[in-house]
């Protein structure tokens, strides 16, 4: 149990190492900590790294918004929902956009974890859960 | 044809087309039936959650980083990374009338293959229990056709009477008997076109059973026109401990339909110790801190707020209520066990059935001495008040008796007949299973005693008799019997009439 809590304590260290000015998680630096972590191991390295992983992917989503849509051409839906974010007040949120041909049409946007979503998809689904 | 492709263009207008807004999370563990979640960071305590492939749990633990859901249902199509999202919907279950005569899952889905359930109500399994301004004080009988507990024990309507007792002595019989009772009692009801009778819907809550002992049960209420008058909730000792834990609260969940739309509803627990023990093994899974015998800190509350949801409402809240008849098994007739103590202090009285008295076949095998209803006499009709009163004592003085007298050999006269007594009392209250005794008989059999009507028939040949008489009761008997039906009281007339049947009676036994 000590040992958990402390491999918490350092995981939670590693990731403020690992974030630029604006608060991003810079990819060179996660790089260099985990170069500098291979150089010179310690004991329990891989539960370290899992909680590294897992205090990082529990961060991400407060910063990066995913943006899933079904063509690699929406660049608009981009733009708008980007202009939207950099406008309101959570300055510091970057966007991640990726295709995903199963929503047909529409979009699904990833907060944090909360998901907003308006697709085909989504509305065959609910026809389906009111049909069965 | 049209009116398919109508109710489908009806059904694609009705949805919605509003973007929809749902919190997420995504599988890091899983195992024994419980998945550890990251995200769902608005998820409420006991909120459903809804899985891939249509799999659902209930949010159990919301720690800092993680939640810990149970899953309610087969867990071999998940696995680690999938995706987890909220409901915003608390643990429901389907209610209402049409739920009588069903066998349904903790859930509230049925298993009897009678088909879809066409309830249009639905309740959530937690609820909060009434407080004290729509209670009423228990004072309405709930006969359980069994003449030891309607006479020493009295149940009323509302209250929470625990049967205890080892393995094999009759604990669900006892319960049974009790729903067969209510059906037959409800048929004869119904019959009469009594205004005011009010009929007792049954709740049979299975928890932790093998299956064949429930396929058992659902026969034996088959078999005597019960099952009409029930609901089963089965959640048997194949199903995932989750589902055994969740089945009480759905079973009660069902009661309270009743109780809060006027009606009367009885709910058997067979049987919280192995709720208990689903509920620890649940909280081990989950990691929560153990207490004694491994057990978490809130197994008392995990009983106290499933019990206190049985109450009697007064007339403002329609009038209605549900009785509890919990079952505890005990080892080694131990009932200073954990978990058997924490439920006798939350009932309002105990039946302990004691495993030497079964083995000696004095069936139900209660034990006077440890047994009692804190409502008592109040849940009496005045005619059975009347001839049972002395009978606890009378019975309690017997036994004690019984045990110093296998030291004395010459016993005076007082102590010779308070053990003649006793023993006869015992015989009378002998009683086969499935064979509940209506209240007028039961009176009717009680006054004979009372009046020393057995007093020259061997002790040997008392069971006997008594089921004689029963049966002269029900059929030759029934005018002094049907007097004690319909008012409810022993007038001096009345009295009359039953030494009449009772002496014809006993020329024909004789």
């Amino acid at each position: 149990m000590a040992t958990t809590t402390k491999n918490k304590k350092v995981a939670k260290k590693l990731l403020s190492l690992s974030l630029d000015e604006g608060g991003r998680v810079d990819e060179a630096k996660v790089r260099s900590i985990l170069d500098s972590l291979r150089e010179d191991p310690p004991s329990n390295l891989r539960a370290l790294l899992r909680e590294y992983q897992s205090e990082t992917r529990r961060y991400l989503p407060t910063v990066q918004c995913g943006l899933e849509v079904p063509e690699i051409g929406q660049g608009k839906v981009s733009s708008i929902l980007s202009d939207k974010i950099n406008a309101s007040d959570s300055g510091s949120f970057s966007l991640n956009s990726s295709h995903n041909p199963r929503l047909i049409a529409g979009y699904k946007l990833k907060v944090g974890d909360d998901v907003y979503e308006d697709s085909i998809d989504q509305r065959l689904e609910n026809l389906r859960k009111s049909l069965s | 044809m049209s009116s398919i492709t109508d109710l489908i263009r009806k059904e694609i207008e009705s949805l919605s087309t509003d973007p929809t807004k749902t919190n997420v999370g995504i599988i890091t563990a899983l195992a024994d039936g419980v998945a550890k979640v990251e995200g769902l960071s608005k998820v409420m305590f006991n909120e459903m959650v809804e899985f891939p492939n249509e799999v659902l749990g209930i949010a159990l633990n919301l720690e800092e980083d993680t939640v810990g859901c149970v899953i309610l249902g087969d867990t071999s199509s998940l696995k680690e990374g999938d995706e987890a999202r909220t409901t915003g919907k608390l643990l429901s279950v389907p209610v209402g009338m049409e739920l009588l005569g069903r066998v349904v899952d903790a859930v509230g889905r049925p298993i009897d293959g009678k088909g879809p359930i066409n309830s249009d109500e639905e309740f959530p399994v937690e609820r909060i229990a009434p407080g004290i301004i729509p209670r009423k004080s228990v004072d309405q009988p709930l006969q359980t056709g069994i003449m030891a507990v309607d006479s020493m024990i009295p149940i009323g309507r509302g209250q929470r009477e625990l049967i205890i007792g080892d393995r094999s002595t009759g604990k669900t019989t006892i319960a049974i008997d009790t729903i067969i009772n209510q059906a037959k009692i409800n048929k004869q009801g119904e019959e009469s076109n009594d205004p005011d009778f009010r009929p007792v819907y049954c709740i049979y809550v299975a928890v932790g059973q093998k299956n064949s002992n429930v396929a058992r049960t659902i026969k034996v209420l088959e078999e005597t026109g019960a099952i009409e008058y029930v609901t089963i909730v089965s959640a048997p000792a194949a199903d995932n401990p989750a589902n055994q834990y969740l089945a009480p609260y759905a079973g009660c969940a069902i009661g309270e339909w009743f109780m809060e739309n006027g009606k009367d509803a009885l709910i058997v627990y067979d049987d919280l110790s192995k709720h208990a023990v689903a509920y620890r093994q649940i909280s081990l899974i989950l990691k929560r801190p153990s207490g004694r015998e491994a057990y978490p800190g809130d197994v008392f509350y995990l009983h106290s707020r499933l019990l206190e949801r049985s109450a009697r409402l007064n007339e403002d809240n329609g009038n209605g209520s549900l009785t509890a008849l919990p079952i505890i098994e005990t080892q080694m007739g131990d009932v200073a066990g954990y978990i058997p103590t924490n439920v006798i202090s939350i009932t309002d009285g105990q039946i302990f059935l004691e495993t030497d008295l079964f083995n000696k076949g004095i069936r139900p095998a209660v034990s006077v001495g440890l047994s009692v209803s804190r409502v008592g006499s109040a849940a009496q009709i005045k005619a059975y008040k009347k001839v049972a009163g002395k009978v606890k004592l009378e019975l309690a003085q017997f036994r004690e008796l019984a045990a110093f007298s296998q030291f004395e050999s010459d016993l005076d006269a007082t102590t010779k007949a308070r053990l003649d007594r006793g023993a006869r009392i015992v015989e009378m209250f002998k009683q086969g299973a499935y064979s509940p005794v209506p209240v007028e008989v039961q009176t009717a059999v009680m006054w004979a005693m009372q009046n020393d009507f057995f007093d020259t028939i061997p002790v040997n040949q008392i069971s006997e008799a008594v089921d004689s008489l029963k049966e002269y009761l029900s059929t030759q008997g029934q005018e002094a019997c049907g007097e004690i039906y319909k008012s409810g009281k022993l007038e001096e007339e009345t009295e009359q009439k039953l030494k009449t049947a009772i002496e014809d009676w006993k020329r024909t036994f004789a």
